[in-house]
């Protein structure tokens, strides 16, 4: 049985899994996807730094169509983890406008997608309410 | 270079799904009805916009040529999402600014019926196996697993995030807006909807996309194109010669 496998590469699944970002070396912007340069200030070296698991829901939306094989409703989100603005579902949590509110806190947790043909599972992530 | 560029004519199409009338044909009557309203014909034209989004390698504004004139004049293929044909728009006054012609022509066409939610919400493909690819290096597609790629859902998102950071905007003020857009609609044949509603009807509209989204009516502080609609508007405009000349004293098709 090989290591679940996480679903985006910016997800560290060993020991206490926790998202990690692109952090320019000049001006300290933080990106998730691959890069070919700092958008904020055109330079082009980056370090990796580990993201807070925890943080504050700044938006969200209840989303009631989605793409086939997305379980309805569901809770968009983005999360603000010290600073670093995080787009997650907003998971473990009633997704209707009495249980989201923006402010409230939240923390990072993984969420099993299944296995593939080979027996590798691959884990995703979300942030639950905290506390 | 020309200090001011006069809008001589316009057109605009229903709104409509139009199942029997493609990008060209919409494209075709927009910019006919425009150089008709401007008293001008594909030969007085010096350059040509053209704006489409979802088709955007079909190379829509020769196509267009080939239907209403193939006069040897340079087309410009412009997509640039919401704003695609204001680029249209403005690709047509800088050549006119630049010397390059007296008269453009800028058309913008847009087949949506059928195109689902714009980004996000359709099925991908995803292998046997979990294998990292794209930007994320993700093993699955990310929509839906990490929020949502969805354009009612990401500008769900922005108008909270904007009513968080300022205050004030709450989901009335959204609805608010709605039912403004909704009176404004009565006032156009062209329109998608004709029809008023009351911002308690639109309140009380179930939410597809919370808060600021519901089914059928766009509750969102920037002018829209309907979903599932096509539409099309075209302009043809010149350099001012005079003062005096004819001004645009209508006001531009909103798209």
């Amino acid at each position: 049985m090989s290591d679940p496998v996480p679903l985006v590469d910016y997800l560290v699944l060993t020991g206490q899994p926790h998202l990690t970002a692109h952090e320019c070396t000049a001006c300290g912007a933080r990106y998730f996807d691959r890069r070919n340069a700092c958008a904020a200030c055109e330079a082009d070296t980056f370090h990796t730094v580990d993201v807070p698991t925890e943080g504050e829901l700044r938006a969200f939306t209840i989303v009631s169509y989605a793409a086939p094989g997305i379980p309805v409703p569901f809770v968009a989100g983005v999360v603000d983890c010290g600073g670093t603005s995080v787009r997650a579902n907003v998971v473990n949590v009633s997704a209707d406008p009495e249980h989201v509110r923006v402010g409230m806190k939240l923390r990072l947790t993984t969420v099993p997608l299944g296995t593939d043909a080979a027996g590798t599972e691959a884990v995703g992530f979300g942030f639950e309410p905290a506390g | 270079m020309a200090e001011n560029v006069w809008i001589l004519g316009i057109h605009m199409t229903k709104f409509g799904k139009h199942p029997d009338l493609d990008t060209v044909d919409l494209g075709a009557q927009a910019a006919r009805g425009a150089l008709s309203d401007a008293g001008l014909h594909m030969r007085d034209v010096g350059v040509l916009a053209a704006g489409n989004l979802m088709r955007a390698a079909a190379s829509f504004g020769q196509q267009l040529q080939k239907q209403i004139g193939q006069t040897g004049i340079p087309v410009f293929n412009v997509a640039n999402a919401c704003a695609t044909g204001a680029t249209a728009l403005r690709v047509a006054i800088m050549a006119i600014r630049a010397g390059e012609t007296d008269v453009g022509l800028a058309v913008g066409v847009e087949k949506l019926s059928g195109a689902g939610l714009l980004a996000g919400g359709t099925a991908q493909q995803q292998g046997d196996t979990w294998s990292p690819q794209g930007r994320f290096g993700a093993v699955a597609p990310i929509d839906g697993r990490i929020g949502t790629e969805t354009m009612p859902g990401v500008f769900a998102q922005i108008g909270m995030e904007y009513g968080h950071r300022y205050g004030g905007a709450d989901f009335e003020l959204f609805a608010r807006i709605s039912e403004k857009n909704h009176a404004h609609s009565t006032l156009n044949p062209l329109a998608s909807y004709q029809k008023r509603f009351s911002l308690e009807q639109i309140m009380n509209e179930v939410r597809s996309w919370s808060p600021t989204r519901t089914r059928g009516r766009c509750a969102r502080p920037t002018v829209t194109v309907a979903p599932r609609r096509s539409w099309s508007a075209s302009r043809s405009c010149a350099p001012s010669r005079s003062s005096s000349s004819a001004g645009p004293s209508r006001s531009a098709p909103r798209c």
